[in-house]
């Protein structure tokens, strides 16, 4: 993408350095028995350390294009985490002073990396839960619009537009090279529905027999960056094309984790969103009846150190005795 | 003991009835997570492990500290702590309730229960949208009841004209906006909420009515039927109201009666005159060893208020005559012929197409049987009456009794249970009834087949615009076949 912008070619490079990502092969997979492959898209190695660069620096762009932040305007949205650390330093590489609205129990190392980069922090009550964050940006927005420019990844089709024309293209161009053919199923998970909409049109127009599976978290603590669609209330994002899901498959939290940490001893280390998707990979795999599956692995697992998830816990060492 | 006050995360809040505090008595941390789980079910497995550990991914701060810090579970608590439970990471669950119904309240317009009376006036449809359970406590009169269940489902058959304003009222507002989205999706032009919903309109002295419904034993008994959109709330309560009278409570009408009493069929008449004999046992379940000698009807009656004692059993010992036909047969909304003879099979056929009403018939003989409906009164699609079919009766070496042919036990079983199936389709308006056909069943080669019943335009009982030429004398009419 070339832009004008004097901010957008002095982080061209950055930007450059967005997607284009590693598909691996899990040899996880065995596990499930079956002789189905799982291959995942290594977005942890996008400059912010997950797929979140993807459609942030799509909006982003698209929007300086458009002469949002003209007058000074701040970039605002709400985000769990990831999207924050990537407005945060693509905001700063850019020149878009850039306005974060997060639930106060978002992890330490999100707090301070939004903040490094000179993001303005909005913490609301993580009682309240992640909607009230939401609810709280939309205030904002609505109150101040010369102070803000609501990005609303929720409901920006550039969101998952970057993942139609970046990470769904590029899987089936790595698929076709590793596997020699397209996949049979994708797997991935909703939060703002960019990724599952736009690999999964792009996926399904090379292949509409492909089966889309997406995986919900359990509502409590729940899964960073997950929504759990289908409880009454839920809210569906705006841009998530909920006609494309086949399937949808319960993960906890606890296997999550459990997946994360067996994942390491492939080289991998990823967080629990990514340790959800790839055990409902593994679930499609033991079903036997799909030979190739591809999903994404969304982030770093360098992001939970201080949840304490890759501690040995004692119950670990116990569960070990005869 | 101290009073503790524990702040409730959003999403665990659907365990504690929305409420986001809770006050226990604890002492410490562990005891007020278990005073928590008391109070509230399901809470509790959120939070701890199998193993009664504080969940990874969870935390707990007793006011700014986290007990991860301090001494855990067992972190001591004081006289007006306040404990918090949070996950560890933000994002999770998106419980958008207050969000959408802000959204919600944006765009359906409410009105008030003395407005939506009015609108009603006007012609607007009243539809409560709440559950059975609450109905059942009352409701606006003229309401149409539709769960919000089956709201979609049902709506426009009870609202066929999209263009017809609705009033969606449920308790106190908030279901009713949901609904009323729906509604409007569905394609209704206008669709309004009653604010505050039953609740204020009730304590606005507005008319209430308690509409008929189900009680608490009877959901329980005809869950399985609850569970069918097809039967449902509305079917069951017109299986209760349904009067189905059995000419014979012997082979064909023993299954049927048994069958139509389990499904709560309200009110079960049974003709018949005999006792029970020993030789009946062979197929005639309702009928036991024990009861030998007595009554049919006594007996019927013990077995099927033993089955559902919510049903009425109507017994009439008699023998079925042109002078007490119409009296005993009135007033059923279907008859189901079990009779083995054949001026009872005419006699009941005359009445039921004076009466209109239709006539579930089953036939037995040795390994063969059949069932169709005779039902020439029906509104769109009439079919035959079993005059069409047989205007004269056959001569006796033609068509033995199973007194002298002998017949399959459990043969009247299976046709006895097809005509109960027949009568549960005609009650509850469903499927396609054997109106104009024939099904026979040859149990020896384990077939069905189906025969085409056309209707007789100059039936002398059931032709087009013939008058009912009045009873006869059926012993005398067979008779005359016999000769």
């Amino acid at each position: 993408m070339k832009r004008e912008s004097p901010g957008a070619r002095a982080a061209q490079a950055l930007i450059e350095g967005v997607g284009n990502t590693p598909l691996v092969e899990l040899q996880i997979a065995q596990r499930a028995g079956r002789g189905a492959r799982i291959f995942a898209k290594l977005e942890s190695v996008n400059p912010g350390g997950s797929v979140k660069d993807r459609p942030v620096a799509r909006m982003l762009l698209e929007a300086v294009a458009a002469g949002r932040f003209v007058g000074g305007r701040r970039l605002l949205d709400s985000s769990s985490g990831n999207a924050g650390i990537s407005y945060a330093m693509l905001g700063a590489a850019l020149g878009v002073p850039v306005t974060v609205v997060m639930p106060g129990n978002a992890s330490q190392e999100r707090l301070d990396r939004i903040a490094a980069h000179g993001a303005e922090l909005v913490l609301t009550d993580p009682i309240e839960g992640y909607d009230f964050a939401l609810r709280e940006a939309h205030r904002l927005a609505t109150e101040q619009p010369e102070r803000y420019w609501y990005c609303d990844q929720y409901s920006n089709p550039d969101n998952w537009r970057s993942h139609y024309e970046g990470t769904g293209a590029e899987i089936l161009a790595q698929f076709d090279a590793a596997a020699g053919a397209l996949p049979d199923a994708f797997l991935a998970g909703v939060g703002t529905g960019g990724t599952l909409t736009g690999v999964g049109r792009r996926l399904r127009e090379a292949r509409p027999e492909i089966h889309i599976a997406a995986v919900i978290p359990e509502t409590f603590p729940g899964i960073e960056g997950l929504k759990p669609l289908g409880h009454p209330g839920d809210i569906v994002p705006k841009i998530l094309d909920e006609s494309l899901i086949d399937e949808r498959i319960a993960v906890t939290l606890d296997e999550a984790v459990a997946v994360c940490r067996e994942l390491t001893a492939e080289g991998l280390f990823v967080g629990p969103s990514s340790g959800a998707f790839v055990q409902g990979a593994l679930r499609l795999a033991a079903s036997g009846r799909f030979r190739t599956i591809v999903t994404v692995l969304s982030d770093t697992g360098e992001r939970y150190t201080s949840t304490g998830m890759w501690r040995r816990r004692l119950g670990d060492s116990r569960r070990q005795l005869p | 003991m101290s009073t503790i006050k524990v702040r409730i995360p959003m999403p665990l809040r659907t365990y504690t009835g929305g409420a986001g505090e809770v006050e226990v008595e604890a002492r410490d941390v562990r005891e007020a997570l278990a005073a928590l789980g008391a109070a509230h079910d399901g809470v509790l497995a959120r939070v701890l492990s199998a193993e009664g550990e504080l969940r990874q991914f969870v935390n707990v701060f007793v006011g700014s500290r986290n007990i991860r810090s301090l001494e855990g579970l067992s972190t001591p608590l004081a006289e007006g702590d306040v404990v918090a439970i949070v996950p560890a990471v933000a994002g999770g669950t998106m419980k958008a309730r207050e969000r959408r119904l802000i959204e919600l309240k944006a765009r359906i317009p409410e009105v008030s229960p003395q407005e939506a009376i009015a609108l009603q006036g006007r012609g607007a449809a009243l539809v409560d949208v709440r559950e059975a359970d609450e109905i059942a406590q009352g409701s606006a009169p003229g309401a149409l009841r539709l769960g919000r269940g089956f709201l979609e489902l049902r709506v426009e058959e009870m609202v066929p004209d999209p263009a017809r304003p609705i009033v969606v009222m449920c308790g106190t507002g908030t279901r009713s906006l949901f609904a009323a989205e729906d509604l409007a999706r569905l394609g209704y032009a206008s669709v309004c909420s009653v604010a505050g919903g039953f609740a204020r309109w009730k304590s606005e002295g507005l008319p209430v009515e308690v509409p008929f419904a189900l009680d608490r034993s009877a959901r329980e008994r005809y869950s399985r039927h609850l569970l069918m959109p097809e039967v449902g709330e509305a079917g069951q309560t017109r299986l209760v109201r349904s009067k189905v009278l059995l000419v014979g409570a012997g082979g064909l009408g023993s299954p049927a009666a048994y069958y139509l009493a389990a499904a709560g069929v309200g009110t079960l008449g049974l003709v018949d005159h005999d006792v029970v004999d020993r030789s009946n046992l062979q197929r005639q379940i309702l009928h036991t060893d024990a009861r030998v000698g007595t009554s049919k009807v006594a007996s019927a009656r013990q077995a099927l208020e033993a089955l559902n004692p919510a049903v009425r059993v109507a017994g009439h010992e008699a023998h079925l005559t042109s002078a007490n036909v119409e009296e005993i047969l009135g007033g059923y909304d279907v008859v189901v012929d079990g009779s083995d003879n054949f001026p009872t099979r005419y006699l009941v056929n005359d009445a039921c197409v004076k009466l209109g009403i239709p006539n579930v018939h089953g036939a037995v003989f040795r390994f063969e049987g059949q069932v169709a409906v005779f039902w020439p009164g029906r509104a769109l699609h009439p079919g035959p009456c079993y005059r069409c079919l047989y205007p004269e009766p056959p001569p006796p070496e033609y068509a033995p009794s199973c007194a002298e042919a002998g017949v399959l036990g459990v043969l009247p079983g299976v046709i006895g249970l097809l005509q109960a199936t027949e009568t549960v389709k005609l009650l509850l308006g469903i499927g396609e009834p054997l109106v104009g056909r024939m099904l026979y069943f040859d149990a020896l080669r384990a077939s069905f087949s189906e025969l085409t019943l056309e209707r007789d335009p100059h039936c002398r009982y059931c032709g087009t615009g013939r008058e009912f030429p009045g009873y006869i004398d059926y012993e005398q009419f067979c008779a005359r076949a016999a000769a």
